[in-house]
This record gives structure tokens, sequence and C-alpha cells, in this order.
């Protein structure tokens, strides 16, 4: 659980200092948000399902984020960056929508 | 993102959430179709959303509880991981911020443009009003001058009023009134054009009216009659049929007089071959508002041979005005006779 205190003090933290994004950084933003998402998801279903470990939530954020960024930068060297970023935006999606689907049966029994 | 794990694993139970989800509700679960090396993907994507590392590490944990051993994180992990958490959510956040606040930016010029747009209007309408009353106030003023130098300067400054159209007159008169033609829409020749208002009015100047308006509009010494597209315009404002032009002056001699001028062969043409009607009337009564606010294009200071001394009590005594003494030098044409000032209705 203290990880996830971290986690709101860094959020709280950037809502107050709102620092400038340098420039060549910008392109990752969309994608980096959208992977933080799914490793936020997953993180509460773990928690739902009794099974959250502190851990492995944040190597899995981290670890989203950075090979979510790496892919797109691979993909805008190679010259295919959108569609990549569409292929990792599919997959991230799908598993967005299971994630929220079996919290959904966690909290509604339905 | 994911574990590597032989794939021929992918159906043990305890790492698939499918079979270990406790709040299952499907009893049914239609079975799995048989796995093979190419549906890796599919089957890691859809069927494997959540990190099998959860599940491996809540078996750790049964596992060390089991085994009686509590498991305590060194320090330095605890911190390490306050740490980065820390420093992701406040990653994550400062990219949603920036990614927020990049859209509105064309909203916000556009409200801005607005709210430019209206404080100006506003202001205008504030120095409009501010105008009017400045303009009242110089009126005003003007009146109390001249009521301590005399009557004949401020009935020459009526007359030069009444003339060029920026005194509102009432009294009897002669109208004249237009009508677009059949089918004006579609035939753009059977409407009333400018030039058709403008031969009325000169014919109505000609037979000796005083002051005269179209569709309420007052005709000034500066007033301009032209179309701008299809509409006429009398100095900017815009008239729609019927076109209604009334004269003040004496009705009879107005009506015989215009009778004889060459506009009124022009309007039975205009009836004869496109169908613009016109009629004629009289009137007791016609009140014409005032023309446009006069704007001053010439001012010159007073010349004296005397030099002026405005001695207060003197002035209400002197019931002479333009004559030398008071200084003013005041337009000194002399006042026209009987020229029908007596129809219109001044005080």
């Amino acid at each position: 659980m203290i990880p996830v205190i971290g986690l709101v003090i860094g959020v709280a933290a950037g809502l107050i200092l709102e620092p400038t994004v340098p420039v060549y950084l910008q392109p990752y933003l969309p994608i980096a948000v959208v992977a933080a998402l799914d490793a936020l998801f997953g993180g509460l279903r773990a928690l739902l399902d009794g099974i959250f470990d502190d851990r492995v939530f944040l190597v899995s954020f981290l670890s989203n984020v950075i090979v979510a960024g790496l892919i797109v930068f691979l993909g805008d060297q190679l010259g295919v960056g959108s569609q990549l970023s569409t292929g990792v935006v599919v997959v991230l999606g799908i598993r967005i929508f299971s994630n929220a689907a079996a919290i959904r049966r966690h909290i509604f029994k339905a | 993102m994911t574990e590597r794990e032989p794939h021929h694993v992918t159906h043990s139970h305890a790492a698939d959430p499918a079979f270990t989800d406790p709040a299952s509700g499907n009893a049914t679960q239609r079975p799995k179709p048989p796995v093979d090396a190419s549906m890796t993907l599919l089957n890691e994507v859809m069927h494997r959303p959540l990190d099998p590392g959860y599940a491996t590490a809540a078996r750790r944990k049964a596992r060390e509880e089991a085994l009686g051993l509590k498991p305590l994180a060194p320090r330095t992990t605890r911190i390490a991981a306050i740490v980065l958490a820390i420093v992701l959510g406040f990653v994550t956040v400062t990219a949603v911020v920036s990614l927020r606040s990049r859209a509105p930016l064309g909203q916000s010029a556009r409200n801005t443009l607005i709210e430019e747009i209206k404080s100006r209007n506003t202001r205008n309408d504030a120095l409009e009003a501010s105008i009017l009353e400045l303009s009242q106030q110089a009126d005003s003023l003007q009146e109390a001058l001249l009521s301590h130098t005399g009557t004949a300067l401020a009935a020459q400054i009526e007359v030069d009023q009444t003339r060029n159209g920026t005194l509102p007159v009432s009294g009897p008169g002669f109208v004249v009134t237009l009508h677009d033609g059949a089918d004006a829409e579609e035939q753009p020749e059977n409407r009333v054009q400018d030039t058709d208002i403008r031969a009325v009015v000169s014919g109505l100047w000609g037979a000796g009216a005083e002051a005269v308006a179209v569709n309420g509009k007052r005709l000034t010494a500066t007033s301009a009659i032209r179309s701008a597209g299809d509409a006429i315009l009398v100095d900017l404002t815009g008239l729609s049929d019927p076109y209604v032009i009334e004269a003040i002056g004496n009705p009879r001699t107005l009506e015989v007089r215009f009778a004889q001028q060459a506009v009124a062969n022009q309007l039975t043409l205009l009836r004869d071959r496109y169908g613009i009607d016109s009629s004629t009337s009289t009137s007791d009564k016609l009140e014409l508002a005032a023309g446009t606010t006069r704007s001053l294009l010439n001012a010159k200071l007073p010349k004296t041979e005397e030099k002026v001394s405005v001695d207060r009590q003197e002035i209400p005594n002197t019931p002479a005005a333009g004559t030398s003494g008071t200084g003013l030098n005041g337009p000194r044409s002399n006042t026209p006779a009987g020229t029908g000032l007596n129809d219109a209705n001044h005080d």
C-alpha cells in the first residue's frame, strides 16, 4: 500500500508544479498515458482479486511506460511510427477492456 | 510487458485468471479452443490481461506464510519503491496535463476574440450615447447664448436648420408613394431604382417643398440617395418597398407644381412599362424627424471692429442682435419672408 501513497504524492506534485514537457518527448506522451492506464487497471483488478503486490504493480507500471515509449521510438526511427503506435494502442486497449470487465464483475457481481 | 513463460503452460490453471477468478459468475464457460504457436499473441492479449507477476507473487506470499517466514522487504527496497512510485505518478500526471492543455488553445483564441467584439460593441454604444448627449448640450448652450443676443440670429439659424434638415418639422404637405412592380423578385427592372426616387425628390424641391423625407429618413444638405446591390440607401440606411416620400409645404401648390415637373411624365412611363405604381396624396399634418447629427465642417472665430467687452449686465438689455457691439458675426443674409415658414410649426 505504501507505494500507492507514493503514487498519490507524485500525482499531487505533478498537478501543483505543472512542469513543461520537453519537445523531444512530446510525441510519446499519449502512448505513455495509455500504457500507464493499462498498468493501473491491472493493479486495480489484482487488488480486487486479492493478489495485489506493490512491487509487481510498480514494475509493471514502469515497464509498460518504458516499453511503449521504446516501441513508438523504434517505429519513428523505422518510419512506421503511426502503424506501430496503432498496434500498441490496440493491444493496450484490449487489455484495459478485459481488466475493466473483470473489475465490473467484481463490483457488480454481474 | 509480461513474464516469459513457455506457451504450453498458458493453460495452467493457476496462472490463467479466467480459471482462478473467484468472482467469475460464468458457470458455463465455453471450452477453450486448442492452442497452437500462431495464437500466442491473441491468447496473451485476450486471456491474460493481468500481469502473471501478481499470481506468482501471491503464490510466493502464500508459501512464505505457510512456512512461517515473515516477508519483510529490506529498507532500501522499500524506499526505492516509494521513490519510484512518486516519480511514476509525477510523470504520468505531467503527461496528462500537458496533453490536456494543448487541445483548447484554438478555442481560447476564439473566445478572446468574441469577448473583444462584445466589449468594443458596448464601448461603441456608450460613445454614441455620449455623442447624442454632448450634441444636445451644445444645442442647449447655443440656445441659451442666442437668447441673450436676440431673435434675428436665432430665427436665421432656425431657417437654416430647417433647410438643411437638422431640425424636426411638422406641417401640412404632399406625399408621393412608389411601389415595386409585379414580380419584382424575378425581374429586377420592375423594382424602384434610386434614380426614380432621386427624380421624385428633385421634382418636389422644384415644386417648392421645404423639407423632404424618404421612408422617414429626413433629407439633409449632405444626404445621398444611392443603391448598393439590390437595396436603396439614404445616408447608409437601407430602405425597402414601399417608398413613401413626404414633403412639407403648401399642399395645393405642391400638387399643382409637382404635376408640372418632368418627373410626372417619368412616373407615368414607369407605370406603363415596368408596372411601378406611384400615387400622390396631400396631408394636413406631416411630421418629419431631424436628419443625422450634423458634423462640424467649418468653424471661424468671430471678427470684431471694436474690442469685445463682455458686459454681463448689458447683454439682456440689448434687444437687437446681429448689430455690432455684441461681437457675433453670424450669417447676415436677409431673412426671407413668407416662404411658407408660416406653415412649418416652430416655437
